[in-house]
């Protein structure tokens, strides 16, 4: 009798742990901890079987973009997903520049005293500490793709990756202003810098000497356009129209007070007179030998250029344009009394005026730039929005229980019952 | 405003100064026909001087041989290379004559070899319409000089700009007289006059 009861026994037991063991699966296994280096391998199985509730991965860097989408997939079909790891924090804005010649300013976002280094597929660009909040480059043209990668003590390092952009599609600024010698060095400096450029120069009364299309103002063509001299009525509330729309305006100071529809959106206030305080051109001031209209920013106004502490070139944005206003009027003696270097200078700053203003609307489609295909410009806040904040450190857990033991109870199930039966045979009551 | 300045230039050798009445006429054709702000007196500005880059246009003329000094040479050149426009008139209306021979030589050593400016070009648009090309004066017309009529002017042409123009025409003797005078004309004489000014500020 008391081995039969043993049987029995055993017999519920191995029972019970097949209940178990066939439940333990939809119940799942609380935590499965995983290395960053081997997601590839993985995720592709976790997907066919899910091998636990939480996927815990410890990272050394924030995954490609390929595995954080992939992370935030498990997500959304109910697998929790936590991460940690000890990488700095990265992320990287590119700036093109408008100016025909391309180029761009770089943002990086990196810790204070992180080392920051910039390439593209040619290689180093350049490289920097980064003080509060990151580090700003300005760069060329670019090959290929841009990368930020940025180490901190300890070696950690993460990178951030943009689609370098090639030039800027060249489009037209148009120059409107009276015949004279700055309107028309100040058309032949873009030119010079490329920029194709649409002119008017009025001569008499009813009568201009014009150059491509100046007029009407259109986005889908201009980029900006520089007013030199006040225009009528109706022409000046085209431009304030024009600048609503997203264009760009650069404006002496004299044109602008002159015109109440331009003077609404301009940056600052014109005021008296800054006396040149050089009398020659030197090429490290050149534009102290000039004398321009004082400019006065307003609350939207930001400061472009100050000579002797004066404000001589204040920009604001307006609407969806943007504007630009110069105090100075006689630019061209500049170009021609300056040293050997004065004509390039010239037109290099011509050219980043109108490449402050100029409107130019985002390639592919408007998209943002950390959409762009290959782009990972924020990765950690990537990896962030596809598998949620950071947690605490996390421990490799212990293995699954494996599903190897289901035969052994079986076996153990069938061998208790056998017995059983057997025994009671034996004592003749079945 | 940038104010437009005639300015004549003063060279070493020659007789610069040979058409004194033709800035204050020119200026007056300028005030009477656009809107460009024109300074209401010229200059006379030292050829060889830093000064005259202070004048993007600049007239020359004379009768006698010109030689550029060094430095007139290369502020020649570095005048045109930024931007300026240079005009010259043979006072002697002459293609055989010492200033023509000289003066051309000179500009070909300072900037480069003057060529024939078609007569389509736009200077002859740039306000009043020559559909012939540059106007005639009464000098080639009474058989003065060369006793050629003149068909086109030459020039210098850099990047479809020209940098200097030079003409056989005789303006200087045209148009050297005092504006006052111009109501002795049936057609102002003077019109080309505003296509170069017109030109060398718009272009």
């Amino acid at each position: 009798m008391t081995i039969e009861r043993a049987a029995r026994a055993a017999a519920l037991a191995a029972l019970a742990g097949l209940v178990w063991v066939a439940w333990a699966p939809a119940r799942g296994q609380p935590r499965v901890v995983v290395r960053g280096e081997a997601l590839a391998g993985e995720l592709p199985r976790w997907t066919s079987a899910p091998r636990a509730d939480t996927l815990a991965l410890r990272l050394a860097a924030p995954p490609a973009p390929l595995w954080r989408d992939w992370l935030a997939a498990l997500r959304r079909e109910g697998t929790a997903v936590t991460w940690s790891g000890g990488f700095p924090l990265v992320a990287m804005e590119r700036v093109a520049s408008a100016e025909p010649g391309g180029g761009a300013a770089v943002l990086v976002a990196a810790p204070s005293g992180a080392r920051v280094r910039l390439a593209d597929t040619l290689g180093t660009i350049d490289s920097a500490t980064a003080g509060a909040g990151g580090a700003s480059f300005a760069v060329g043209p670019l090959a290929g793709a841009l990368t930020a990668r940025v180490s901190v003590q300890g070696g950690a390092t993460a990178a951030a990756r943009a689609s370098g952009g090639g030039p800027p599609a060249t489009r037209f600024v148009s120059v409107l202003a009276r015949a004279g010698w700055e309107a028309k060095f100040a058309a032949a400096a873009l030119e010079a810098r490329g920029w194709r450029v649409d002119a008017r120069f009025v001569v008499a009364p009813g009568l201009a000497v014009t150059q491509g299309r100046p007029w009407p103002l259109d986005t889908a063509r201009h980029a900006a356009v520089v007013v030199l001299d006040s225009l009528g009525p109706a022409e000046a509330e085209a431009v304030a129209a024009y600048v609503r729309r997203g264009g760009g305006l650069v404006v002496s100071a004299r044109a602008a007070v002159a015109m109440p529809a331009v003077e609404a959106l301009a940056p600052a206030r014109r005021a008296a007179k800054h006396r040149a305080t050089a009398l020659a051109f030197a090429p490290n001031d050149p534009r102290a030998a000039l004398t321009f209209d004082r400019l006065i920013p307003g609350p939207r106004g930001v400061v472009i250029e100050r000579e002797a502490g004066d404000v001589a070139v204040a920009a604001a944005r307006a609407h969806a344009g943007r504007v630009v206003e110069t105090g100075y009027d006689d630019t061209w003696r500049w170009r021609f009394e300056g040293g050997d270097a004065a004509v390039a200078a010239h037109a290099a700053w011509w050219s980043r005026l109108v490449g402050l203003a100029a409107y130019q609307p985002e390639r592919g489609g408007g998209r943002p730039a950390a959409a762009r295909l290959g782009d990972d410009a924020a990765p950690v806040a990537s990896l962030v929005f596809a598998a949620g904040p950071a947690a605490g450190a996390v421990a490799l857990a212990a293995a699954p229980v494996s599903r190897g033991v289901a035969p052994w109870l079986f076996a153990v199930l069938i061998a208790a019952l056998l017995l059983e039966w057997a025994l009671r045979r034996v004592r003749g009551v079945a | 405003m940038s104010t437009f300045v005639f300015a004549t230039a003063q060279y070493e050798s020659g007789d610069w100064d040979s058409a004194p009445l033709l800035p204050a006429n020119i200026i007056d054709t300028i005030a009477r026909y656009t809107t460009i702000d024109v300074a209401p007196a010229g200059v006379v500005v030292p050829l060889g001087s830093a000064d005259l880059l202070r004048y993007p246009f600049v007239y020359l003329t004379g009768h006698l041989p010109v030689r550029f000094t060094d430095q007139e040479r290369a502020m020649v050149r570095r005048f045109n290379d930024r931007g300026g426009m240079l005009f010259v008139d043979d006072h002697n209306h002459d293609v055989d004559g010492q200033f023509h021979k000289t003066a051309t030589e000179e500009i070909a050593r300072a900037v480069a070899p003057l060529a024939p400016l078609p007569n389509t070009d736009p200077l002859y648009s740039a306000f009043f319409h020559f559909d012939d090309g540059p106007p005639d004066t009464s000098q080639e017309l009474n058989g003065w000089g060369d006793n050629l009529v003149h068909r086109q002017l030459l020039a210098v042409v850099r990047d479809g700009r020209i940098v200097v123009l030079y003409s056989n025409k005789d303006y200087s003797s045209e148009w050297n007289y005092s504006p006052r005078n111009k109501r002795l004309f049936a057609v102002d004489n003077t019109r080309f006059a505003v296509n170069i000014i017109v030109y060398a500020l718009t272009r």
